[in-house]
């Protein structure tokens, strides 16, 4: 339950629908798909039994496997400490709106209320004043986040069982009432329609396999410390499949959720679809708040409620970042969790500030395009080269089977060994040579080389973390 | 009116996501069923 708390958050309700969106809907899903099942169930299966044999955190499993490699583990960790800074962002985001639901204060345009909640200026180097609604709410995020850690997981773990099925309730009503809109049909076609002159497009898979490293919190260290708490004889692959296929589940719902408002939006305004929200990391700021403004009875206390549990969906994911950067360091160096938990917690607070500025949204944008579609697909297939070749995915594979009801075959290795690694590497390759030509978003190279060198930087500061000498 | 490839679509996600996902529960329960047998039966 707790991998599945981890894996499902806002990964799949704030970022499946805007990447799926920003690579056009139907042409996306078929990528989306085919690397759950080549990489994100195989990878995921890997990092469980990777989890319960070391009974460790990442850095410190890749250094049982062999010394050299530890600096795979806390990359990993380091691109979970830069996720864990602006996904506290978008939680930030969550508590405003919350309060702003009570009123339905973004009326009946919500996009443009976003845009001035945000106060978006018109380049990521204009930095704006400095948002103190979501500077303070950052604050509250961040304490919430060190509290649960400090008080540890296990004295949560009821809201834990409490947050995976309510928001998937709550979502489930605003999909059927974003169905019931006029013009839903045209987004949900949108949605739906496979667009194959898409899939020749290497940035749309790029993004598919990202989405699934994002959402399954994969490559992060996450699942391997999660791993850990699992019994010797538990179910690994049911695990896996059951944790990959209810992220995915919920992933689909919340694209019926907002591209059902997308075309209620584009019928309204007679914009079409892809153009109706403008693309972006606010689409489900637009997209959620419409759909609970049209809902008939308690539209106030709805919206409250929704964004109550999609913060509380949001700390999951984001405490389980935090205990896997803390739970790495303090293996290594011995130290108090709760004071190395402070300091990581409050480092993350100062980090994420400066993106409660008005161009804040960019920055946001930059590090969750670079990380997750470059950082998280290298630390990947790190783990695909790591376990597959150096510990042996035979070693894996028959450890994995003892438990397992559901037996892998010399294909899963093959696909570890093989079919993973190839496709991670071609589609990285051919995502950066396209990002060269065309950029991203529109958005100025100094931009595009600062994401660039957010992850080169997660690289050096693995590397740095791997050299400092344990006492 | 959807068209025929939007409701292909929509068929393959419903049968992989939530029919993979009952199918898996289902495995997992019958499993936990077998054990729980298995260890009545030891004792």
């Amino acid at each position: 339950m707790a991998a599945i708390g981890s894996a499902v958050g806002l990964g799949n309700i704030w970022r499946f629908p805007y990447v799926c969106y920003q690579n056009g809907g139907g042409a996306f899903l078929i990528p989306y798909l085919v690397a759950l099942f080549t990489v994100g169930i195989p990878l995921l299966i890997v990092e469980f039994s990777i989890g319960q044999r070391f009974d460790s955190a990442a850095p410190r499993s890749f250094s049982l496997v062999n010394r050299r490699w530890e600096w795979a583990g806390w990359w990993a960790v380091a691109a979970a400490f830069i996720i864990a800074v602006y996904y506290s962002v978008i939680m930030a985001w969550c508590l405003c709106y919350l309060s702003h639901s009570l009123g339905l204060s973004w009326g009946a345009d919500a996009p443009a209320f976003f845009l001035q909640f945000l106060g978006k200026t018109s380049s990521p180097f204009a930095l704006g004043g400095l948002n103190l609604q979501i500077v303070f709410a950052l604050l509250f995020v961040w304490t919430a986040i060190y509290l649960i850690l400090y008080k540890g997981v296990k004295s949560i773990e009821w809201a834990i069982a409490l947050t995976v099925p309510l928001p998937t309730l709550l979502l489930l009503v605003l999909a059927v009432r974003g169905i019931t809109l006029p013009g839903a049909l045209e987004g949900l076609e949108f949605y739906l329609t496979p667009n194959f002159a898409k899939l020749s497009s290497p940035s749309v898979w790029l993004a598919a396999y990202a989405q699934i490293f994002f959402s399954l919190s994969l490559a992060q260290g996450i699942m391997i410390v999660y791993a850990s708490y699992l019994r010797k004889k538990d179910d690994i692959t049911n695990n896996a499949i059951i944790t990959a296929l209810a992220d995915g589940g919920i992933a689909f719902l919340a694209g019926f959720a907002v591209f059902s408002v997308l075309g209620y939006l584009s019928h309204t305004t007679g914009v079409p679809v892809e153009e109706a929200a403008g693309s972006g990391i606010g689409l489900a700021f637009i997209t959620y708040p419409t759909a609970i403004s049209h809902l008939p009875v308690a539209a106030a206390l709805f919206g409250a409620i929704f964004f109550l549990v999609l913060l509380t969906f949001g700390l999951n994911s984001a405490f389980s970042m935090v205990e896997s950067v803390s739970g790495g360091v303090v293996e290594k160096w011995g130290l108090s969790k709760p004071r190395i938990t402070f300091v990581i917690c409050l480092l993350g607070f100062l980090l994420s500030v400066p993106l409660a500025t008005g161009a804040g949204s960019y920055w946001v944008d930059i590090a969750d395009h670079f990380i997750s579609n470059f950082g998280l697909v290298f630390v990947g297939l790190m783990e695909c080269v790591v376990f597959g070749y150096v510990l042996g995915t035979e070693h894996i594979r028959r450890q994995v089977n003892r438990t397992s009801d559901l037996w892998l075959g010399r294909w899963w290795d093959w696909l570890i060994k093989i079919v993973a690694p190839v496709i991670l590497v071609f589609i990285a390759a051919a995502s950066f040579v396209e990002l060269l030509a065309e950029g991203y978003e529109g958005l100025p190279t100094g931009a595009l080389m600062a994401g660039g060198g957010m992850v080169v930087l997660s690289l050096v500061a693995a590397i740095w973390l791997m050299k400092r000498r344990a006492p | 009116m959807m068209s025929g490839g939007a409701i292909a679509m929509l068929i393959v996600g419903c049968v992989v996501f939530y029919g993979g996902l009952a199918w898996c529960i289902y495995r997992a329960l019958r499993g936990r069923s077998r054990r729980l047998k298995e260890n009545e039966d030891r004792r």
